[in-house]
Formats: C-alpha cells, sequence, structure tokens
C-alpha cells in the first residue's frame, strides 16, 4: 500500500557493476598475495610443529566454512520466507555462496591419514584396538554423586592440583567407548561422510548463485518460484550436512564427548557472521561509491536487526548446552567444559567469549539508533566477526594440548592462507557480476522498502 | 459557543455519501429522548467544538493532507487509518517512541531484580545444595534472570505503550461522530482537535478544505 511504489526510479546501472578503477576490482588482489603469505608461513609452520599444523588448519579451515555455509542458508531462507527486503542485498550473500566449491579443495590437508591421526583420538583406536579395561575411578570408594561433588568443590578451587589428574574421565571411558563409537568414526567412513557433504554444498551454493545470475539477463520469473519451491529442501540439506559435518570434524576432536545441539550452535554462529559479514562489505562497496541507494539505511537495518537476533540466539544455544551440561556433571560430558575453565588461559577466553559475543555487542547493538547509525552498526558487526574467529578457536584449539592455553603464529596464518584464497575467490566473482539481482521480480518493492 | 457554521453530527453527511443502515446506535444526549424523570433542562447543555474531522478518499490522499497538517505546526491531531500507512511516522512528523527506553530499564531490572531473588533464596535465606553445586551459582539462576527480564519487559512495553497513549480512557469527543465507525473499516481520518494552540474554527477549516477531504465534520462536546 505504500504510495512510494508511484514514483518508479530504477537504480542506476552505473553503481551496480564495480567498475575496474575501483578499490574494490582489486580485492582480490590483495586477498590473493595475503593467501600467498599465509602458504607460506603454514608451509613454514607444518614442517616446524606438525602437531599443531592440523589443528590451526581445522580452526581457520572452519572459520571460513562457516562463513559459506552461512551464506548459503541466508539466500536459502530469503526464498523460504519470500523476503523482499533483503533481494538488494542478496547478491552479496551469493557472491560468499559461490566461493563454498573452493573448500573442498582447502580440506585437502586434514583429510591426510597423518593429520587425521593427529587430530582424532579414534583414527588409532581401530576395531583390532584391543579394549583396555576400563578401570573405574568410581569403584574406589567415591560414589557417583561423590565424585560430582568433588568435581563442584574442584570448581571453587580452580587451582587444586588433583583436579586435572585425578578427575579426567577421559582417561577411565574412553576406551570402551571409542571401541562401540568405531563404526561411524573410522577414516573410511568418515572421508566418505565428507565427500557427501562437499557435493551438497557445491551443489546448492553453485545452484542458488547460477539460478540468481541466470535470472540477472532473463528477467524470468519462473527462477524465483522455482528457488522458491525448492528452498525448504535446500534448508533441510543444509541443516543435515551442516550438523553431521560438525559432528565428524569438530565435535569428535572429543570423541567421547557429545552434545546433540552442537550443530545448531555452530550454525547459530554461522548465521550472526554472514549477517555481519554481509552488513560490512555492503557498508564497505558503499563507501566506495557503489550500490548507491540500491541498499540503504533500510536494509542496513534490518541486516543489524538480523544479526542481533542471531547474536541472541548463539547465546541462548550455547548456554542452553552449557547448562545442562553443568548441571548433569557427567564425567564424558564434562569434561568439555572441564578444558575450557579449569585449564589455565582458557577460563580467560570462555569468558571473554560470553562478555565479547554477547554481553557487549547486546548492549551496544540493542538501539535502533545504532542500527540505524552506519558507522556504528558497521563497527558492531565488525566486532562480531572478530568474535566469530574467537569462538571457533574456543571450539577447536583446547584440543592441541589438554589443559594447556596457547596460541601460535600458525594459527594466524592458517587464518590468513584460508580466508585469503576464499575472499580471492569471492571477491573475483564480484567484479563479473551486479552487485544486486537486477532480474529479481521483488527488485522494485526492495528498493522502496522501509522499516514501520 | 457553537457558531451556526458548525454542523449538528449526522447532519453533516452529503446526500450522495454511502452510509449503509448500521441499525440501532447509540445517540449523543442531545438526540436522546430525555425521559421523564429527568428534566428536560438538563439536556439543554452548553456545548463547545472539539475537534474536526475530515475524511479522506484513500491512504494516500490522507499521508499527504497528513504532511500539509504538520507543516501547519499543529500539535493536537491524529491520523486514524485502518491498517498501518507506511511512512506516516515521517508524514505526521513523530519523533521516536520513549518506549524503547521503558522496555530496556524495565528489562534491567528484571535481569537484576531475578538475581537478587534467586541469591537470597537460594544462596541466603535458605541455602540447598542441588547436584553437587554452591547454592548461590550463577549458571543455575541465569534461566530465571532470562524469564524475568522477559516478565518486566513484556510489562513494560504493554503498560508503557498504554501509559505513553494516555490509555485507557472512558470516552473521546471523536466518538461522537457516526462517520468514524467506518475509520477501522475503509475510512481515512484526520482530527484536529480544538484543544490545540492553533485551532480556529475559521481558519482550520479552511485549512482542511484546502487538502480536498471527501468530508468535513465539526464534531462537538459537552461543556463539563
Amino acid at each position: 500500500m505504500s504510495t512510494a511504489h508511484n514514483d518508479k526510479k530504477g537504480p542506476d546501472e552505473a553503481v551496480l557493476r564495480i567498475p575496474s578503477g575501483n578499490i574494490w576490482a582489486h580485492a582480490w588482489k590483495i586477498a590473493a598475495v595475503c593467501a600467498a603469505i599465509g602458504f607460506v608461513l603454514v608451509g613454514m609452520g607444518w614442517s616446524l610443529d606438525p602437531h599443531r599444523f592440523p589443528f590451526s588448519w581445522l580452526f581457520a579451515f572452519v572459520t571460513f566454512l562457516t562463513v559459506g555455509l552461512g551464506a548459503i542458508f541466508f539466500v536459502a531462507i530469503q526464498f523460504l520466507t519470500v523476503a523482499h527486503w533483503s533481494v538488494t542485498v542478496r547478491r552479496t550473500a551469493e557472491f560468499f555462496a559461490a566461493g563454498v566449491p573452493v573448500f573442498a579443495i582447502l580440506f585437502i590437508p586434514l583429510a591426510l591419514p597423518a593429520n587425521v591421526e593427529t587430530l582424532y583420538e579414534w583414527y588409532s583406536h581401530g576395531a583390532d584396538h584391543a579394549a583396555p579395561a576400563a578401570h573405574d575411578e568410581h569403584a574406589s570408594g567415591e560414589s557417583l554423586i561423590g565424585a560430582s561433588v568433588a568435581q563442584a568443590q574442584a570448581a571453587q578451587e580452580p587451582q587444586a592440583p588433583a583436579a586435572e589428574a585425578h578427575d579426567d574421565p577421559q582417561h577411565a571411558l574412553h576406551g570402551s567407548l571409542l571401541e562401540k563409537k568405531h563404526g561411524y568414526l573410522n577414516y573410511g567412513f568418515w572421508l566418505g561422510r565428507a565427500a557427501v557433504y562437499f557435493a551438497v554444498w557445491i551443489l546448492l551454493a553453485l545452484w542458488l548463485f547460477r539460478s540468481s545470475i541466470e535470472q540477472d539477463k532473463s528477467k524470468d520469473k519462473r527462477i524465483t518460484a522455482r528457488l522458491q519451491k525448492w528452498s525448504p529442501g535446500v534448508l533441510a540439506l543444509f541443516a543435515l550436512t551442516l550438523t553431521f559435518a560438525m559432528f565428524d570434524w569438530m565435535m569428535s576432536l572429543e570423541p567421547t564427548w557429545y552434545s546433540t545441539i552442537y550443530g545448531v550452535y555452530v550454525f547459530a554462529g554461522a548465521a550472526v557472521t554472514i549477517h555481519a559479514l554481509v552488513t560490512v562489505v555492503t557498508l564497505g562497496l558503499k563507501s566506495r561509491g557503489l550500490l548507491g541507494d540500491a541498499v540503504n539505511v533500510e536494509h542496513l537495518h534490518d541486516l543489524g536487526k538480523m544479526t542481533f537476533g542471531y547474536m541472541v540466539f548463539w547465546a541462548y544455544i550455547g548456554f542452553s548446552q552449557m547448562m545442562l551440561q553443568w548441571y548433569a556433571n557427567i564425567p564424558e560430558e564434562i569434561v568439555y567444559y572441564h578444558y575450557r575453565w579449569h585449564a589455565e588461559g582458557w577460563r580467560g577466553v570462555s569468558i571473554f567469549l560470553v562478555v565479547g559475543n554477547f554481553v557487549i555487542p547486546f548492549i551496544f547493538l540493542i538501539s535502533r539508533n545504532v542500527k540505524r547509525r552506519l558507522a556504528l552498526l558497521g563497527i558492531g558487526c565488525g566486532w562480531l566477526l572478530v568474535m566469530h574467529v574467537v569462538d571457533i578457536f574456543w571450539f577447536v584449539m583446547p584440543n592441541v594440548q589438554r589443559g594447556h592455553f596457547s596460541v601460535h603464529w600458525m594459527d594466524l596464518a592458517a587464518l590468513l592462507a584460508i580466508g585469503g584464497i576464499y575472499f580471492a575467490v569471492v571477491l573475483f566473482g564480484m567484479r563479473r557480476h551486479p552487485l544486486i539481482p537486477v532480474g529479481d521480480p521483488r527488485l522494485e518493492r526492495s528498493l522502496h522498502f522501509q522499516n514501520p | 459557543m457553537a457558531s451556526d457554521q458548525t454542523k449538528k453530527p449526522d447532519e453533516g453527511a452529503e446526500p450522495g455519501s454511502p452510509r449503509p443502515d448500521y441499525g440501532p446506535v447509540a445517540l449523543p444526549p442531545s438526540k436522546r429522548e430525555p425521559s421523564e424523570a429527568l428534566h428536560v433542562e438538563e439536556w439543554e447543555v452548553e456545548k463547545r467544538p472539539a475537534l474536526y474531522l475530515a475524511e479522506f478518499e484513500s491512504a494516500r490522499d490522507v499521508l499527504h493532507a497528513a504532511e500539509k497538517v504538520r507543516d501547519e505546526g499543529f500539535e493536537h491531531w491524529d491520523v486514524h487509518t485502518p491498517f498501518p500507512v507506511h511512512g506516516m511516522d515521517k508524514a505526521m512528523g513523530l519523533g521516536q517512541s520513549h518506549l524503547g527506553w521503558i522496555c530496556f530499564f524495565m528489562g534491567l531490572i528484571g535481569c537484576v531484580g531475578g538475581y537478587v531473588m534467586m541469591y537470597w533464596m537460594n544462596g541466603v535465606d535458605y541455602p540447598i545444595i542441588i547436584g553437587g553445586k554452591p547454592p548461590e551459582s550463577i549458571p543455575s539462576m541465569i534461566p530465571i534472570m532470562f524469564e524475568c527480564t522477559i516478565l518486566l519487559t513484556g510489562f513494560g512495553a504493554v503498560f508503557g505503550m498504554l501509559g505513553l497513549n494516555k490509555l485507557p480512557r472512558h470516552h473521546h469527543p471523536v466518538f461522537y461522530s457516526r462517520r468514524f465507525e467506518r475509520c477501522s473499516d475503509d475510512a481515512f481520518f484526520i482530527t484536529i482537535e480544538a484543544a490545540d494552540p492553533k485551532f480556529e474554527l475559521e481558519e482550520t477549516k479552511k485549512l482542511l478544505k484546502s487538502l480536498q477531504p471527501k468530508h468535513i465534520e465539526l464534531v462537538e462536546e459537552e461543556v463539563p
């Protein structure tokens, strides 16, 4: 019913493509240089510290993979909800989705048997491995409840020297548990599943991207109808592959620990990240005179709202997982938080994660005025991107050396290498296509979109 | 008070204007048959203009009309539409609502209040160890803090909204107009109240006429 529909003014074509003189036309070269430096450094790191390399690589790999997968989600959810507000910002996410195939190549170092062995305990616990006698800690005079209380008391005194060695339930349990999990957690099946995940992701990403690009030229409304029809299927496949990939690659780092909410937790982080990244990239494009009025404060305000919402969702899921395991205090579960709280240094990261990825952005981004003031919105979203890196670091790195905190220059180098390659591919694609889906039937509505 | 320009409610209806028969409705006191128990004198009350009610053809017309009324600098005026009209906030020159602040501070009170309550109950008044956890451990309080935040924010939103809108109120003179009944159906109105310092019986009517409404009506109210 908006009256604005009547004054038809199409977007200015000149600002919808990156001209050759613009910094954005050369950004992919910067990313490629970063990647080159990163690869050299990671190569050095690999030879110097072969134990740490796969962890660094996995950390950087998942950090950017979740960006790409988040982009698939972002695009598909717009079609599922038949959204018109997001049409002009959807293309940015489509570019990031189109970069997903590159991760299939970047996965190769992780799939090498030597690195799988370093990363995952279950690799060397084959079926031939004799089941070690599960020496029961609790049989020696301590009841299960007694152990829990002891652990709770240890929680009060983090310096208690016995806490780590004595209460480490991993030690007691993992032998027999790994035997039972061997049917799922074995190298061959693990590789096969990874192949399926990548096949699904590449298919989804390229289908979403190519359909939209095709529509730029043909202006065919049936393409939108087809995308809408299949978007529930896309999201179902996305949810299943993301969940199981994260079970396989991240959760099985601690193979006796499990959390059924794990996939949702990673998804929440991915959703925050892609919304924040689309905001930051869009602001960057605008600051260089691109997009014009096609993306204005109304669209960015909505992106800010979605970022804020998913950020709260992330905190909600993270807390749900933590509270259930903390309350139950079952040895095989609590071990995850044990390493992230009682180990020196990791407690600081855990607190930083809660404060930095929830408390501060919650207070900062809650106001409408902040979300509509674009410089502030950019700062908030940029901060959340940094916190996403910390989030994945917190997932992966406690396993490098259990109970000890360490940061290595190779972690940063891996981020440079993988992020550089991924962004080089994405930014290279950006130069070749319009920056908004010019053929979308809902483009006109999106251009005149207003927040109530 | 009422000059001869003023029309009584209903009399202003133009011949062609569609007005379906709504059946019996409560008539304004001036139109009721005085009951025998009451003295006739009691009904001959003094009246004064309460507001101008201008009806417009469409959402677009009322939006553009609102812009002009805004530019005239009126304060006590309002727009009534059957559905939200995009851009009306701007067209009416409405500032930002203070409701967000009310909600924020109510939420803050809820969050802190939830913590204090749980700390006092579980940690001070009746310390009890559940699952081997310290009695005043924070993770177990977070769900309650969360719920209290939501609860008080909700209260803040609902009661703050009512308070800022000066609701509930028993009555408003605009309801004397039968025409106004269609406001929740298919009609678009602008009202300018006599309480506005810029309100002039003649000038305001002239202004409203210049906006080319479908119909203008002066609604009167009794002098208390």
